[in-house]
């Protein structure tokens, strides 16, 4: 019985968080400089629903369709991700501190995309090049940890390694913008770095839909595991668990998703660190209900400030910028409101 | 049962830092291990538990090896209690219980209700059903060690093997602590302890072994073991056990180990000298 009650709070919070999330979705249909209204956006999805004539413009069914329905879900899905990872890597690692670029994944995907603009590859290859430095960044941390480690699980190696290759792709983007043409590329790149999501197609949110779905559904599925894994190696290993597996997979899913939110929008800050936090002081430290929860939260903040970066100004607002700016004070917030432990 | 360590060599990389060690605990007995600090108790206990590797040596339990890779089996058969610390994340005491129930649950699903049900059980046991709802980080240190002996007992092992459970903790909840390992092993339950505190031996164990800094082990029964000679030569000072009449309490005669110090003299004597002036 007394369970029940405890656990009731955390199921309500998901629960609300996902009709909000919904109902966000709908408003950001209709957000935007080109005017979309509530009953324009009924007769569009009722027409779609049912197949037949649709009554609105041409022009209002393609901003739904192909502009603001791709740029919401790509909003959903970065936010999303991003904070799943941080959760992930958090309850990994014990350590609240630790937000889902800690091996690198966003140097290394910053670093992709620079070479990929400098050499004037199509915006599709920038994605991959992305994704795949992302990844590379990551298994080199891992290698290094490895070798140094010889064998050995130390965790803050392995922390460690990652700020080395962080550095070192940093040290390589510094490189390739020094080197790039600052009439034509280092503008690109630097915009490319501030992060954004106005670029994003239909076609993107579909191709970033693979790794996502690879990163999340392990996630998901192996989320209570991660309760004893924030115990440690040898007590999750005492209680049963493979943890050398089990680390892998939680290491290689947060980093897919990571690459693959970087891969599609540009390095966004904060959202993996702060995001976890709020949802923690929401529904408690258990990850069977933290992770979920982490997922709708970080979906509904990137989402609004994404609604934000489109209409707070004429000028769009790049998102790295506004997450940033919205989240370090949002996070002194948070610090101040926690309770004893890291609620 | 019979958890036997034969031959055990074990330490950090090339380095051997235990050597030699043999014993063996069945079900219903508890083991104390002492030694001074450095002396390599960890090690040795990381290395039964298969944190470490082996250097030499095997474990068996019922004449069977174990097999450290097989975690899900080894959980069944031994239980570990760390030492007391403190998580970055502030869980709640029934899902730190349950969590010991993690290896044998079904990979996807977390614990049902009949596993929230058997950890609140196992709490009562203990005596601190109370802690059920409370937060891990916000307990006492005695009930957070409650906490972690009830996460190894979900495991329902047919060992336990305990890290120093009674340190950092105050006196009362010490000799608490100890109760418990009483009432497990009279359950039936192997225990296998480090403490820092000989007496501990005579409050609730059968057997004891001693390491020394010469890597040498020596076990036996506690009387055997621990000894005024075993004692200087395992921590460097000067220590006498005696006996004290307790013929009007239930537990008779207790035998205790008392270090002769020249402090106790002199601080007497200083209260003395206070006490005139």
């Amino acid at each position: 019985m007394v369970i029940e009650q405890k656990q009731q709070p955390a199921v309500k919070v998901i629960v609300g968080a996902g009709i909000i999330l919904i109902l966000l979705f709908f408003i950001s249909l209709m957000l935007g400089r080109y005017q979309v209204s509530l009953g324009d956006m009924g007769a569009v999805f009722y027409a779609k629903i049912l197949g037949i004539e649709c009554p609105v413009s041409e022009m209002i069914q393609s901003v739904i369709w192909k502009v603001r329905i791709p740029r919401i879900c790509a909003a959903i899905l970065i936010g999303g991700a991003l904070s799943t990872a941080g959760a992930t890597y958090q309850g990994l690692f014990k350590n609240p501190m630790i937000s889902p670029d800690i091996l690198g994944a966003s140097a290394g995907a910053g670093f992709g995309a620079a070479m990929a603009i400098l050499l004037s590859l199509p915006f599709i290859f920038i994605q991959f090049s992305a994704f795949a430095f992302g990844l590379l960044a990551v298994s080199l941390a891992c290698l290094i940890c490895k070798i140094v480690s010889r064998g050995k699980d130390a965790l803050l190696i392995l922390v460690l390694s990652g700020m080395i290759v962080a550095t070192f792709f940093s040290s390589l983007i510094t490189l390739l913008k020094y080197i790039a043409d600052p009439q034509s590329k280092l503008p690109e790149i630097t915009y490319w770095l501030m992060g954004g999501l106005s670029t994003v197609s239909a076609g993107d949110v579909w191709m970033m839909l693979v790794p996502f779905t690879i990163g999340i559904v392990p996630l998901f599925l192996l989320r209570w595991q991660l309760n004893a894994m924030a115990f440690g190696d040898e007590e999750a290993k005492a209680m049963g668990l493979n943890t050398k597996r089990l680390r892998g997979i939680y290491i290689v899913s947060a980093t897919l998703l990571t690459a693959a939110a970087v891969g599609v929008c540009g390095m966004i800050g904060w959202i993996g660190l702060v995001i976890p936090h709020l949802t923690r002081m929401l529904v408690g430290p258990n990850h069977k209900y933290l992770i979920p929860a982490s997922f709708l939260m970080g979906g509904i903040f990137l989402l609004l400030v994404d609604d934000l970066a489109r209409t707070l100004f004429t000028v769009e607002v790049p998102l790295g910028i506004l997450t940033s700016i919205i989240g370090a004070p949002f996070f002194v917030y948070l610090l101040l409101k926690r309770k004893k432990g890291w609620v | 049962m019979k958890f036997e360590a034969n031959d055990i060599r074990a330490g950090y990389e090339n380095l051997d830092i235990v050597q030699d060690v043999s014993f063996s605990v069945t079900s219903g007995e508890v083991l104390c291990l002492l030694g001074p600090n450095g002396v390599g108790k960890t090690t040795l206990f990381k290395s039964l538990l298969g944190f470490l590797p082996l250097h030499g040596g095997v474990v068996l339990i019922d004449g069977q090896p174990c097999d450290y890779n097989d975690c899900k089996k080894q959980a069944t058969l031994i239980g570990y209690v760390p030492q007391l610390h403190e998580p970055p994340f502030p869980f709640e005491v029934l899902d730190v219980v349950v969590m010991g129930g993690i290896g044998q649950m079904n990979l996807f699903s977390g614990p049902n209700k009949e596993e929230y049900q058997r950890a609140e059980d196992i709490l009562a046991m203990l005596g601190v059903a109370f802690l059920a709802n409370k937060v891990y980080t916000e307990v006492s240190g005695g009930e957070r060690q409650m906490v972690l002996i009830a996460r190894a007992l979900m495991q329902e092992p047919k060992f336990l093997m305990m890290d120093e459970p009674t340190s950092n903790l105050d006196f009362g909840n010490q000799m608490r602590v100890l109760q418990q390992v009483r009432m497990l092993a009279d359950k039936g339950m192997g225990i296998i302890m480090t403490s820092h505190f000989p007496d501990h031996a005579f409050m609730c164990c059968t057997k004891a072994a001693v390491m020394c800094r010469d890597t040498s082990f020596k076990v036996g029964s506690v009387e055997e073991i621990i000894t005024e000679e075993t004692l200087q030569q395992a921590y460097g000072i000067r220590v006498k056990i005696a006996n004290v009449d307790m013929e009007e309490e239930e537990t008779g005669t207790i035998t205790t180990c008392l270090p002769m110090l020249n402090t106790i003299r002199i601080s007497r004597e200083v209260r003395q000298f206070n006490e005139t002036a």
